[in-house]
């Protein structure tokens, strides 16, 4: 039967790299749903190298979704082995709400072997700490600290996280960060902490390991207390509520850059 | 001296080179702007496309590159000092105010452009249509992206793949 080319034979006809090109854009279920267009489309979600996958869950444990057929880890581990092994994986968004942790400890390994540039992973959780770590919103028991209860209560990073030489940036959200001896993340620019249980030593050593780093945003993180930032490409540097602060120290003999922007926000 | 000094202070007067689209017409433009394209990067370091000569591109035609090339002098300046580092937040708004403008364009200028950007290797350009693309699936089911796209209805040996394929990747339509 003969057709007439259509606009959508038009899109159809341009490369692997750019129709993977397009579907990075999206998350990941809809880029592999483009897989039932055409037999064109058939595998082109497989080499796509972005990896984002949201939790829909919110509030308690089942967070009102109890019939949800498919459960967030068996999507992202779909998603994962739904992709031809030997396509690069560059990023890594992932957002989930009470993961099981086991899994987590898989999915990131799995990313950096294949050779992640960014990882930005986002956990929630049922917690009793404020919604904001701040002492001057107007609420009762305001406060800059962790409720006590939720001690703990954030997974701990998996270790092999901070040993990469592809990551280039990395943004964690409620997380546990033990004190690490060794850290090698000597690409690193961006780095991202927010919500992040850990001493100020875990989280100085983290910092001081970084030596590219041109972008650092701490926010809600009261294991802040003395922190020196080293790097010499520092672009910006932003400290948002981390209300245990003392001293902040920015290594400015080494810097680069003509000076840094600096936001500093305590509300 | 006539010639103004520009900005980028590598040779005095901004370098012009001659483009030459598949229908025969010239497109004079600074050099720096046409180096946003990686295909024709090498060429113009080499010196080409300068005086009579132009560079010849026998896979774009005149519209699509007129527009092509409002998009590099547009991000030409920003290019020449290594992307953000530099710019203000008002530069960036309002670069990010001209690309959406710019993609707000009828599909088949669309596809147009998303083949000349690969083929001259643009890189933000590349992004740019292909986000614009992703924009016009996202959160479609897939007979109206197919729509959207232009796809003919499936014929029902089509439809009986479609629906076999649903199965097998039925985690992805929850």
């Amino acid at each position: 039967m003969a057709r007439k080319t259509t606009r959508g034979d038009r899109l159809s006809t341009l490369g692997d790299a750019t129709l993977t090109r397009i579907l990075s854009h999206l998350p990941t279920d809809e880029a592999v749903r483009t897989s039932i267009l055409s037999r064109r489309w058939r595998n082109v979600h497989a080499t796509v190298p972005v990896l984002d996958v949201v939790d829909p869950k919110i509030g308690d444990r089942d967070g009102g979704y109890k019939d949800l057929p498919m459960c967030y880890e068996q999507k992202v581990t779909c998603a994962l082995l739904s992709r031809d092994p030997k396509g690069p994986i560059r990023v890594l968004w992932l957002d989930a709400y009470h993961p099981t942790h086991t899994l987590l400890a898989q999915w990131i390994p799995i990313a950096l072997r294949a050779g992640a540039e960014e990882l930005d992973v986002k956990l929630r959780c049922q917690e009793a700490s404020r919604l904001r770590l701040c002492p001057f919103i107007p609420y009762e028991g305001a406060s800059a600290d962790f409720d006590g209860g939720d001690l703990g209560r954030y997974i701990t990073t998996p270790r092999n996280l901070f040993h990469s030489a592809m990551l280039r940036h990395l943004s964690l959200s409620r997380w546990t960060l033990e004190f690490l001896k060794d850290v090698s993340l000597m690409p690193l620019q961006t780095l991202v902490l927010h919500r992040i249980m850990g001493s100020a030593e875990a989280l100085q050593r983290l910092v001081s390991s970084c030596l590219q780093l041109t972008d650092l945003r701490l926010e809600e993180c009261p294991g802040v207390k003395k922190l020196t930032v080293t790097s010499a490409s520092l672009r910006t540097f932003a400290l948002i509520c981390c209300h245990n602060t003392t001293s902040i120290k920015l290594d400015s003999r080494r810097l680069r850059s003509p000076s840094p922007t600096m936001q500093l926000s305590q509300h | 001296m006539a010639a103004p000094e520009s900005g980028d202070g590598n040779n005095g007067a901004a370098r012009m080179v001659t483009l030459i689209s598949s229908d025969n017409t010239r497109f004079e433009v600074e050099a720096a702007a046409a180096s946003l394209s990686q295909t024709l990067q090498l060429t113009i370091l080499d010196g080409g496309g300068g005086g009579g000569d132009g560079i010849p591109l026998p896979n774009v035609d005149s519209a699509t590159l007129s527009k092509v090339l409002e998009y590099c002098i547009k991000h030409a300046p920003a290019a020449a000092n290594g992307g953000a580092p530099n710019a203000t937040a008002v530069d960036r708004a309002e670069l990010e105010r001209f690309d959406n403008e710019f993609v707000n364009i009828d599909q088949s200028v669309l596809y147009s452009l998303i083949m000349a950007a690969h083929n001259l290797e643009i890189e933000g350009l590349q992004s740019l249509v292909a986000k614009k693309v992703a924009d016009m699936i996202k959160g479609k089911s897939p007979m109206e992206i197919r729509r959207t796209l232009g796809f003919p209805d499936p014929t029902p040996e089509e439809q009986a793949e479609m629906n076999a394929h649903m199965l097998e990747y039925g985690w992805a339509y929850e």
